[in-house]
């Protein structure tokens, strides 16, 4: 998805800038390993991991209307949700309730049919919506909105900024920023001269020619060329995030000045990527078809959040686990692994469709964790339920259901994870 | 019609009144956990079993584990089985009667088990089962007649239907593939698989969802047939002998299949009296199944004309190199020979009314004898080897088709109202046609490809083609008020014509290799091709006259000729595709795609003749563009919606016969070329639009042609109303168009009762011009055919067909003033039950009207059957037939052509009774 971005920012990029060699930490060796395997993940009844459900409708109208959720942070009780399908960041306040709507930059003109806006971040220190955007002729701007959607200001990005320069970034809060260089098609020549091309981290302020190299790329495990992936920033705290790389089980914590190995996993043999898929040349531009055919294989930890004591993640390989699902809830009290798509409708959440039907994790935040169901699934489940069932609905589902029809917005799903589990 | 209609309803009644009476049933209900990790077990499998063993009822627990099964018998000891891989099986014996109608089981535990289950037992209680995304049933859990097939099986299949077409649904989804340890069965028609195997040699039914090559197109599924370890290697097929009762008619049916897990190989002969056209090998096999198959296409042909004797036979051979079957992959040959030989002999009187012009009225009384026998070989080799992205497929086809055709002809011609000459006539040809052609494509397309380059795709192309021709034609004409001023004809003839044809194809995306790619960032697909072929043709003649003064041949230097005509066509073509994609998840999708083709179309002709008016140098160099959008729309769960429309402008280039033709005098039509010929140009709109709801299907397809320049004739006749053809082009340019629809839905009234409708509607409006002495006629013509078809089918008992076609043709010349209008209406009924088990009646009447200006005769064609199948594993099968009961196959035709009109009378097959006697053998696995 973020490939037409990342080329052409690649294609911005040229200038020499400056760098500073500043002390720094980076701690890669005292991560806690969580060691498991996903196949033998518990069940549990809703009411054993859940304090409360709560389904939360997205105002439709024909400005608030959009397709499909692909990102979704939380801050100052306002959700922001970016739709690839529309192009534009929707703001809705927590109970729903549509605020406002940025699909365009004032007085920029945007490259059109391309997911302009989907480069964006929220400084939580700030509250503001930091979108790096692509204009028609290709020049990029920062542009800053607050987190009502009202319009700040637009700057240009230099070529020499690390903002044009790296395929992601991530606002840590009071104008610092984070950035992740992936060696997706970079050509193997450039990089052992371009001193920017082995690390795989950076951080930086903006606008600024200023920055800091770390966490230096280890070559006999990065997989380059075609094959690289992506990698991907989580919400942590208002000053940090977690640092996931695609065929790596590690988590890293970013925040400014520090990046710490967090987290290891370690899964059983039969899951685990061996070494040879990264050290065999003759796989080169074949992984994905190595993957196709090895589909037990975890490829990547996706959509990984803290909320107090307990970690939640989705785990990716080609083939699906039937009966655990692939998003999971880890205790790291008491080192319990739960399967979330494995939990049935309760009376909690009114028989309503929960993770099995869900869009995966969208966010964690302060111990309750963010999903969504499509209308037409809620819709479905209703029109399956017995007569007493629907009547025991709270007044706002009531509400939902009198007028909805499939064409509403998705419905988030609020779940507050209990303290104690 | 209407008894049938009476019927048909008291048939209903019945299958309603009997679904209506179901004793008093009662309901389990439960959920199946693994209580050690407190998971639920979604898609497990609850199964309940008499004491004995006979499966009840079964089925899938949903995403959370929860299962309810209804209509339990009551008062019987059963036994519930839960199952689910990797855990062990758990029974729990129950009974329900009146005072507990319900038995909730609440939590079924199930415990983890790494030792392998005891295959066994899993068959014997695990129906159905989902492995990963496959649904997979146990042909073992169900018990079935022991001679049953594999079509049988998949009618006891909940949420399988098979319809009265053939077509299979799995949850109304259409299973697209059918296939037999992963692999295409026999040329790949699923009655060739799931009417010849037999259910015990099934071990299971895997069903699942295709891989989508479009993805906004709905959901397919295939269906895999996997055959018990020992059951891998059988054979099937028919052998079968029919005589007439009543006349000299034989019909004789051979078919023999064997298969093993690497190898098909296919064996089939027929030689019959009785009209049935045998056109491949694949129709034999369709129609020797075990279960006993009979298309419309290989029965009695009574339209056929003449005495018809046909024989036809031969094998096919298919080796896969790989041993387990890759969704994938592929390294596959395969061959198939087939020869057809025919004898027909025609005898024909007719009645020929010519209207040449307005005050012109000219009648043939003919009668005729024509002797025809064709016989081909036909050898197909193909190697297909795919493997990932990459697709290799060799195609090598050869035939020898050689046909004697012998002529008798013998007629009187008036002029209005007075016999004017006498004609009669002898021909005979031998006629052989050789061919080759020998095709290699090699694909390394990938749209997905992350590189500049997105592979290529290469098709190289070589044929081969060869006539000879040798024959005789005497004719004699007289005048019949001036007998000494005829005209005689007796010549020889031979020829050879030699085409060789030789090309290359290339297509490849090249969005960013050009313009720094700035097509690819404007999401423009770019293609580019090219189109290259030489071809050489040469056709040597030699014609020799008798000379009636010198009593001898001499070779007649007009008509023998050697002449060299050379092609060489070259297009290279770009082609603009831009796609905008609207798709909201779980709600709706809509995608346009718009494309534009530039092919540069470059043609040279050259032509070498004796003749010196056969020399000549054509070059065309035109830009051929083409415009095609496509819309799609599809709504999750409701309806999807196609939109297509196309502009493409095409040329129609004059053939070397109608720039410089070679032409007999003595033929009745001569042909004029003209060196002046310029290519036709078509333009033409096409727009179709489909609208599919679940069973519901609308399509609609129309299509507006103009021509310009059409290449057509100026005709003209001499005192011996020869007809002389001159071509040109027109002045004026035409229109024509086409409107297609059809509708058509399937109802599944219950699990017993099925019904298919189906409405077609087929119009086409055309206009030609042609000249008739340098003035211009225009023909108007309107041709118009409407259909409707039920299908209508209970349990295996019964089924019911019929339908209505009407179909209605217009044409009026302009200059000629004529008009000539024909109608017709055809109804038919068929009807298959099966009174008892193991026999058969089957009966079908098809009636026939023609509306014509002269007078026609309606008739009906009544065929009935009555078979039965005996021995133990019931593949002994006596039938008696009796066909056209009524004896009203018609002789008479009537026939109406732009100048025209034909009343003709000719042999053709009429009733006969047949008594016919075939053996099925099957056998699957090895020893007993």
């Amino acid at each position: 998805m973020r490939i037409a971005t990342i080329g052409m920012i690649c294609f911005l990029i040229s200038l020499p800038r400056i760098v500073l060699s500043q002390s720094f930490t980076v701690d890669t060796l005292h991560a806690r390993e969580i060691r498991i395997d996903p196949s033998q993940a518990n069940g549990a009844e809703l009411a054993d991991l859940a304090s409360s459900v709560e389904y939360i409708p997205l105002e439709t109208t024909g400005k608030s209307y959009f397709g499909k959720i692909d990102r979704f942070e939380i801050v100052n009780n306002k959700f922001i949700i970016y739709d690839g399908e529309t192009d534009a960041i929707l703001i809705f306040d927590t109970k729903g309730r549509f605020i406002n709507k940025i699909n365009s930059i004032p007085n920029t003109k945007m490259s059109k049919g391309s997911r302009s806006l989907t480069s964006f971040s929220v400084d939580r220190v700030r509250k503001q919506i930091v979108i790096l955007a692509v204009t028609a002729d290709y020049k990029l701007k920062l542009a800053v909105f607050d987190v009502t959607g009202k319009y700040i200001s637009t700057a240009d990005v230099k070529p020499a900024d690390p903002l044009a320069r790296f395929n992601m970034f991530y606002a840590l809060g009071n104008n610092n920023y984070t950035y992740a260089n992936t060696l997706y098609n970079v050509p193997k020549n450039l990089i052992v001269p371009d001193e920017d091309k082995r690390f795989e981290l950076l951080w930086g302020t903006s606008p600024a020619l200023l920055y800091y190299r770390f966490l230096p790329f280890d070559f006999t495990h990065e997989v380059t060329g075609s094959d690289a992936q992506g990698a991907s920033f989580y919400h942590s705290g208002d000053t940090s995030a977690f640092y996931i790389k695609s065929f790596r089980y590690s988590v890293y914590k970013v925040s400014p000045h520090s990046v710490k190995r967090d987290y290891h996993f370690v899964f059983p043999y039969s899951m685990t990527l061996p070494e040879t898929f990264f050290t065999d040349k003759l796989l080169d531009g074949k992984r994905d078809a190595y993957l196709e055919r090895h589909n037990k294989f975890i490829t990547t930890i996706d959509a990984f959040y803290q909320a107090g004591d307990h970690l939640l993640f989705s785990i990716k390989s080609q083939e699906a686990l039937s009966v655990v699902g692939s998003m999971f809830l880890y205790s790291l009290k008491s080192e319990m692994l739960y399967a979330l798509e494995n939990l049935a409708p309760a009376e909690m959440n009114n028989y309503l469709p929960l993770f099995a039907e869900s869009e995966g994790i969208h966010v964690a935040d302060n111990n309750a964790v963010y999903t969504s169901v499509s209308s037409a699934m809620l819709l479905k489940s209703k029109e399956q339920m017995t007569p007493d069932r629907i009547r025991k609905f709270p007044p706002e589902l009531k509400k939902f259901f009198s007028k909805a029809t499939v064409k509403e917005n998705p419905v988030i799903i609020k779940v507050s994870i209990k303290s104690d589990i | 019609m209407i008894s049938g209609n009476k019927w048909f309803a008291a048939i209903l009644l019945i299958c309603f009144a009997a679904m209506s009476s179901k004793a008093q049933q009662g309901e389990i209900r439960g959920m199946i956990i693994d209580s050690a990790f407190k998971l639920k077990l979604p898609s497990a499998t609850v199964a309940v079993y008499t004491e004995d063993l006979t499966l009840v009822q079964f089925t899938l627990t949903n995403n959370f584990g929860a299962f309810s099964l209804k209509a339990i018998p009551l008062n019987k000891p059963l036994r519930l089985y839960a199952s689910y891989t990797g855990y062990r099986i758990v029974a729990k014996p129950f009974r329900l009667d009146s005072a507990h109608l319900i038995n909730d089981f609440k939590a079924i535990n199930m415990y983890r088990d790494s030792i392998t289950l005891k295959t066994v037992v899993v068959k014997s209680v695990v129906p159905v089962r989902m492995n990963g995304d496959t649904l997979e049933f146990n042909a073992d859990a169900f018990s079935l007649d022991k001679n049953a097939v594999v079509e049988d099986l998949l009618r006891k299949l909940p949420s399988v239907t098979v319809w009265g077409d053939g077509t299979i649904t799995v949850n109304g989804k259409k299973v697209s593939n059918v296939y037999v340890e992963g692999k295409p069965f026999f040329g790949g028609d699923a009655r060739i698989a799931l009417q010849n195997l037999e259910k015990a040699s099934v071990s299971k039914i895997q069903v699942y969802n295709d891989v989508q090559p479009d993805k906004h197109a709905d959901t397919l599924k295939s269906m895999n047939v996997v055959l018990k370890d020992d059951k891998k290697t059988g054979f099937f097929g028919k052998a079968g002998a029919g005589r007439s009762l009543n006349r000299n008619l034989n019909d004789v049916d051979l078919a023999f299949n064997r298969y093993s897990p690497q190898t098909q190989l296919g064996i089939a002969g027929n030689h019959n009296s009785i009209n049935k056209r045998v056109n491949s090998l694949n129709q034999v096999f369709l129609n020797s199944t075990y279960k006993g198959s009979l298309t419309d296409d290989y029965s009695t042909d009574f339209s056929m004309l003449g005495d018809n004797k046909s024989t036809a036979a031969g094998l096919m051979i298919s080796r896969d190199f790989l041993k387990k079957p890759e969704l994938h992959r592929s390294n596959q040959l395969s061959g198939e020979y087939f020869f057809n030989k025919t004898l027909t002999d025609i005898r024909n009187t007719t009645r020929q009314t010519y209207n040449f012009r307005p005050d012109s009225i000219q009648q043939n009384e003919q009668s005729e004898f024509q002797q025809l026998s064709p016989e081909s070989h036909q050898l197909i080799m193909s190697y297909l080897n795919k493997k990932d992205k990459r697709q290799l497929d060799v195609s090598l086809n050869a035939s020898n088709v050689q046909n004697r055709q012998l002529r008798e002809q013998e007629s009187i011609t008036s002029r209005n109202g007075e016999q004017a000459f006498r004609r009669t006539e002898k021909y005979q040809e031998d006629n052989v046609t050789n061919t080759v052609d020998l095709k290699a494509e090699y694909d390394t397309r990938n749209p997905a490809a992350t590189k500049a380059y997105k592979g290529m795709k290469v098709d190289l192309f070589y044929s081969y083609w060869q006539e000879k021709e040798d024959g005789i034609k005497k004719s004699e004409l007289i005048l019949i008020d001036n007998p000494e001023t005829g005209q005689l004809i007796d010549r020889k003839f031979n020829g050879i014509t030699n085409k060789n044809r030789l090309g290359a194809n290339l297509q490849g995306d090249i969005s960013r290799l050009v313009l720094w790619g700035a097509f690819e960032r404007m999401r423009v697909n770019v293609t580019l091709g090219n189109a290259f072929s030489y071809t050489t043709t040469g056709m040597d003649a030699k014609v020799q006259q008798y000379d009636t003064l010198r009593k001898a041949y001499f070779v007649n230097d007009y008509l023998t000729n050697s002449r060299q005509y050379y092609l060489l066509e070259e297009t290279p073509s770009l082609e603009f595709n831009r796609s905008f994609i609207r798709a909201s998840a779980n709600r709706y999708s809509k995608a346009l795609s718009l494309a534009v083709r530039l092919p540069l179309a470059m043609r040279f002709e050259k032509s070498r003749s004796e003749k010196s008016f056969q020399h000549y140098d054509l070059g065309y160099i035109n830009l051929l563009p083409s415009l095609l959008i496509n819309y799609n729309n599809s709504s999750v769960g409701k309806h999807q919606q196609r939109i297509g429309f196309e502009i493409n402008f095409t040329l129609i280039y004059p053939g070397m016969q109608m720039i410089a033709p070679l032409v007999d005098s003595t033929y009745d039509i001569i042909q004029v070329g003209n060196t002046l010929l310029k290519a036709g140009q078509e333009l033409s709109y096409k727009l179709s639009y489909t609208n599919s709801y679940r069973d519901f299907i609308f399509s609609m397809a129309a299509s507006v042609i103009n021509t310009s320049n059409a290449l057509t004739t100026n005709s003209t006749f001499d005192e011996y109303n020869r007809r002389y053809l001159t071509y040109m082009n027109a002045v004026r340019n035409n229109n024509s168009g086409n409107l297609e629809l059809k509708l058509r839905n399937s109802y599944r009234l219950s699990r017993d009762n099925q019904l298919q409708a189906e409405l077609t509607s087929k119009n086409i409006k055309y206009q030609v011009t042609n000249y008739h002495g340098g003035n211009e006629n225009i023909v108007d013509g309107f041709y118009s055919s409407n259909a409707v078809n039920l299908d209508y089918t209970f349990k295996t008992l019964l089924q019911l067909r019929g339908g209505q076609t009407f179909s209605f043709n217009h044409l009026k010349h302009s200059y000629l003033k004529t008009s000539y209008k024909i109608s017709s209406l055809i109804s038919y009924v068929n009807l298959q039950v099966n009174p008892v088990q193991h026999v058969f009646v089957r009966t079908d009447v098809k009636y026939t009207r023609q509306y014509t200006a002269s007078a026609s005769i309606p008739y009906s064609i009544w065929n009935a059957s009555l078979g039965c199948r005996l021995l133990e594993k019931r593949n002994l099968e006596l039938k008696f037939s009796a066909m056209d009961i009524l004896k009203q196959n018609q002789s008479v035709r009537n026939i109406a052509d732009d100048l025209y009109v034909n009343l003709s009378s000719t042999n053709m097959l009429q009733q006969y009774f047949m008594m016919s006697v075939a053996y099925y053998p099957r056998k699957s696995g090895k020893g007993k």
